[in-house]
């Protein structure tokens, strides 16, 4: 069915965009991460010996590349993205009944965006919560750790952290950051309390 | 018939001439390297300029000067071949760490930019949590790369590691030993086995529509033959088109011999340039 409807797409100008269907078929969206060396910068090479196919784009220049990673979308977080809660406090061994959401990202200018370093809103069971963005499966540039899923500790309202330990890898230039933000965050303790950095 | 004999065998004495010593000089200097896996200060794959377009925009003084950075860095450090899927170790200099500097090891996903721009990405998986870290190959601030194992995978684009099913992958103990590579005068065996997926709908990507296919990648086991082929069908009516164009065509052959000519004299060309540097200064 979905061939069929792509086929009608190639040789007609209107209708159904091909990523709708790609959506209707599966239970979870999936990212598409457009950054990452893809097919028009990369070649596999089992398709031919010594013949690279397609137009690469001269992208790592010394000039090119300081622009290129500043260019980087670094931040993906935004209003209800689900979020894994990573300390071993009373909210995060609660039991769920829908997973644990974004609802405000405080940044200075109305960015919409956070990454790792910012705080937010969360609610979780109807709760809401502060919460300190500590990992990210946006990659954020070279040397910064992308980790697997979206990680969060959740602070009270003086900014110290609620458990007392983070079983999970945090990236390790949270530990010279300075977070310039209205509302207080001890960073001393967050990195007192991490188990491992990356 | 015994006069005969003996007149062989005492033909066969006096002709008898002693073994000679062997000699201990190892013939490994004589073997050359394989043609795949040439010296680093010779050749090596992000030597390759990528390929521009229109023609007029490759300027090929900016890329001698580049791979001559290149040298210079690997005269002060030591990076080894890998490819990617093959597990590396790397000390990087920090300032807010303990003992000023940090390591991390993990399996090479991909390799990819040319020059000095070359950047490589590790995968780990430390406490049921995967981290991926990018490092540019020739950065300054790196002290030490280490090779634990030397693979070489089929893919050159393991990013489909993030679904395996087993993760136990790219679970890397970071004191692991190093294991010695192969010398560079056999050719590195290539690994061919297929990997497991998790469940389609939590891919990242999705395989079966990403051309060329992963090869590591067991996709049949969420795929009948006959959906596979028409996605190739699909490839065929849309795509196929692209690999006869000779514009897009990147003969590296020619290029390799280039570039193996112009990184003879190269040190020589950085030596004589570091002096007038020096000399001016």
């Amino acid at each position: 069915m979905e061939i069929l409807l792509r086929n009608f797409c190639l040789f007609s100008s209107a209708s159904v965009h091909p990523r709708s269907l790609r959506l209707q078929r599966f239970a979870f969206s999936t990212t598409q991460c457009s950054w990452l060396p893809d097919r028009m910068r990369y070649d596999n090479q089992t398709f031919y010996d010594n013949v690279q196919i397609g137009y690469k784009r001269g992208h790592s220049n010394i000039r090119n590349r300081d622009r290129d990673i500043k260019k980087l979308q670094t931040r993906a977080l935004q209003k209800l993205t689900r979020v894994r809660i990573v300390d071993n406090g009373p909210t995060a061994l609660q039991p769920v009944i829908r997973s644990a959401r974004i609802i405000e990202i405080y940044t200075k200018t109305k960015r919409h965006v956070g990454g790792v370093g910012d705080l937010c809103l969360i609610t979780k069971n109807g709760a809401m919560k502060r919460a300190f963005i500590v990992g990210q499966r946006q990659s954020m540039g070279i040397l910064k750790a992308r980790m697997d899923s979206n990680n969060v500790i959740i602070l009270d309202k003086d900014g110290n952290p609620e458990g007392t330990r983070i079983t999970v890898p945090i990236p390790a230039w949270l530990r010279g950051y300075d977070p310039k933000k209205k509302h207080p965050i001890s960073m001393s303790k967050l990195v007192a309390i991490a188990s491992s950095f990356v | 018939m015994n006069m005969s004999l003996l007149r062989v065998i005492r033909r066969l004495q006096s002709s008898f001439v002693a073994p000679q010593r062997p000699t201990l000089i190892s013939t490994d200097a004589e073997k050359p390297n394989v043609e795949g896996r040439e010296d680093a200060n010779l050749f090596s794959l992000e030597y390759i300029p990528p390929q521009v377009q229109p023609e007029w925009h490759r300027n090929k003084l900016k890329y001698r000067l580049e791979r001559m950075d290149c040298l210079r860095r690997r005269q002060a450090i030591d990076i080894p071949e890998f490819y990617p899927g093959s597990i590396l170790a790397v000390t990087v200099a920090d300032n807010y760490a303990p003992g000023k500097s940090m390591r991390f090891a993990g399996r090479c996903l991909y390799k990819d930019g040319f020059g000095l721009g070359c950047k490589f990405v590790l995968r780990n998986v430390i406490d049921n949590e995967g981290v991926e870290k990018m490092y540019h190959l020739f950065a300054p601030y790196i002290q030490k790369v280490e090779l634990l194992r030397l693979e070489k995978w089929i893919d050159t684009d393991l990013r489909f590691l993030r679904d395996a099913a087993d993760q136990s992958i790219c679970e890397i103990d970071p004191n692991m030993q190093a294991e010695s590579p192969l010398p560079k005068t056999e050719e590195l065996p290539v690994y061919k086995g297929k990997i497991r997926l998790r469940e389609i709908a939590m891919w990242e990507f999705l395989y079966h529509k990403q051309w060329p296919r992963p090869y590591n990648a067991y996709l049949e086991e969420h795929f009948i033959e006959e959906e596979l082929i028409e996605r190739e069908k699909i490839h065929w009516q849309t795509q196929s088109h692209l690999k006869y164009d000779i514009c897009k065509h990147y003969d590296v052959t020619k290029i390799k011999a280039e570039i193996m000519d112009e990184m003879k004299d190269n040190r020589h060309r950085v030596d004589v340039a570091d002096k007038k540097i020096t000399a001016d200064a």
